[in-house]
């Protein structure tokens, strides 16, 4: 029981994290209010479901849209403001949204808002059933993450990442293709919200905080930007730190402002980036490995 | 008979109260060279960044294939046909050279939502990428990252590119500037290969004699201002270039 728990709520930030990547990695646009999307998200679900009673499965994908939509008026702030000014938009956006959620009676203000429980078939939908849901979310946003990076859009963004002129220059509509990053990267935390919110039964806007937003993002960074398997094991292993050293959790923010500043100045491609320390010995250790069975 | 493919006329640029190009006005022939030389500050890339999107002119008309694309944003301008590299090369560092000219070939599905998710890499794409890379000569280096090119190879890179767009017009912003002397007239090879693979090229470089050896036709600007345009041979001799080069001569003054 306690380890579904725990891989749930690993599996979240593994969605989460996966959901900033398309964003900071392959559109390299700074995001550190990630987690105002997943709040959006996550009350849009709450209110679809229990003030107007529709169902939790078409809440979720509802939520998505929602929180896509207002995903798209950060896409477009990023056409006009960029790297450190946007990062500090997305902050001030997190504490904006926070806020609202804090004191706006709708949204159950400083009481939270109580989610009822969403049916599977006719019985309540079990912690089995919510990892069984996150761990098919995270396998459609894996694959999704992968037609990016085989597909032309994956290329529109790396040209975007590395130089916006250039790739202006080559008939890319940068605007456009910053826009739909926003876009599809919020549009995928909201949908984790939408579990989330159901999943606890009971939301409050310190759920969806600033620490939230700078926990996402350190788990892109530890893993590694722009890949798929970065943001999956850095979450797994941001994930697994507080319940494996419960004292750990009183000084998240330290831990994490390190962990940052670490990989920035150390492994800026993070933990399992193309070519991070860990990455390039492992794929030494494959071609050797392939090569001895070859010579066998 | 050589047919105009590109006019430029009257184009102005302004920067708040400083005019970076005032009323600058030429043609382009098809399959020639135009070389665009100046002093330092003429607004030679000035006028690059206006024909390409980049900038917004004030007033002006620039008409290709009988049509006025002035201030087209830059990404319609390189579909129609209209590619540039750029002083400083501006590669995509953190892709292969592959990907590099890749993004280039991409032009036409970029379009719409749906278009963009079709796959990119797949084996008709990547040959002709190959091919693009083989005609610069750098196919040796095609897996790997920009970022380990030379400046030389990065500005190939550059042209690999911009020529994956299959551009009618294809405008190079110094590509000689700090190269050494070998490295540098590879790349005057290549330019002049261009031109006899039917390329129309607009070239702005410092090299003197570089650009009189490869020229058709030159332009010179000073202080945004066109103040010659002519042949290589007439624009050495002529008085008022000298002059914007060199300065007057004071003692016939």
């Amino acid at each position: 029981m306690y380890a579904i728990v725990v891989m749930i709520n690993i599996g979240i930030f593994v969605l989460l994290a996966l959901s900033l990547n398309i964003i900071t990695g392959y559109a390299g646009q700074p995001n550190i209010g990630q987690g105002a999307f997943f709040g959006i998200g996550a009350y849009s679900a709450a209110i679809l479901t229990g003030k107007f009673g529709i169902y939790f499965w078409f809440a979720m994908p509802f939520a998505a849209i929602i929180t896509g939509f207002i995903g798209l008026f950060l896409g477009l702030i990023s056409i006009r403001i960029k790297e450190d000014f946007l990062a500090i938009v997305t902050i001030a956006l997190n504490f904006i949204v926070a806020a609202v959620f804090q004191n706006v009676e709708f949204f159950g203000a400083a009481m939270g808002l109580a989610v009822p429980t969403p049916y599977w078939f006719g019985s309540p939908l079990s912690y089995r059933g919510y990892l069984y849901l996150v761990i098919v979310l995270i396998i459609l946003v894996v694959i999704f993450s992968k037609l990016i990076e085989k597909s032309w859009i994956g290329l529109a963004l790396g040209a975007i990442r590395n130089n916006e002129m250039a790739a202006d220059s080559l008939g890319i509509d940068t605007k456009k293709f910053k826009i739909l990053a926003f876009v599809l990267g919020t549009a995928i935390a909201g949908l984790t919200g939408a579990v989330y919110a159901h999943y606890m039964t009971f939301i409050m806007a310190s759920d969806f905080n600033f620490i939230t937003s700078v926990t996402i993002l350190s788990m892109v960074i530890l893993g590694g930007n722009n890949t798929i398997r970065g943001p999956i094991v850095g979450a797994i292993i941001l994930g697994l730190i507080p319940e494996l050293f419960r004292f750990i959790s009183d000084y998240r923010l330290l831990v994490y402002a390190t962990i940052l500043i670490l990989m920035i100045r150390f492994q800026p491609s993070g933990l399992l980036g193309d070519d991070s320390f860990v990455w390039t010995r492992l794929k030494g250790l494959k071609t050797r490995f392939m090569e001895k069975r070859r010579a066998q | 008979m050589v047919k105009d493919i590109l006019k430029i006329n009257k184009v102005t640029k302004k920067f708040g109260g400083l005019v970076a190009l005032r009323d600058v006005s030429f043609n382009v022939q098809k399959n020639q060279i135009t070389g665009l030389i100046g002093p330092n500050g003429a607004g030679k890339t000035t006028l690059f960044n206006t024909m390409s999107g980049v900038y917004k002119a004030d007033h002006g008309e620039i008409v290709f294939n009988d049509k006025n694309i002035i201030n087209l944003p830059a990404h319609r301008i390189a579909d129609i046909g209209i590619a540039r590299t750029f002083q400083i090369a501006r590669p995509f560092l953190d892709l292969t050279v592959t990907e590099n000219v890749l993004v280039g070939l991409g032009e036409k599905n970029y379009q719409g939502i749906i278009k963009p998710f079709k796959l990119s890499k797949n084996a008709v794409n990547i040959k002709k990428a190959n091919e693009i890379l083989e005609m610069v000569g750098m196919i040796e280096f095609n897996k790997h990252k920009a970022s380990d090119l030379s400046l030389g190879y990065k500005r190939r890179l550059g042209i690999a590119r911009a020529l994956a767009l299959d551009p009618e017009v294809l405008m190079l912003d110094e590509p000689l500037a700090g190269l050494g002397k070998d490295v540098s007239s590879k790349m005057l090879e290549l330019v002049q290969k261009l031109k006899e693979d039917k390329m129309t090229i607009v070239i702005i470089e410092h090299d003197m004699e570089a650009i009189m050896s490869i020229c058709d036709k030159i332009i010179v600007l000073n202080q945004g201002e066109k103040i010659a345009e002519g042949k290589p041979e007439e624009i050495q001799n002529n008085k008022e270039v000298v002059e914007a080069y060199l300065g007057k001569d004071e003692i016939n003054a």
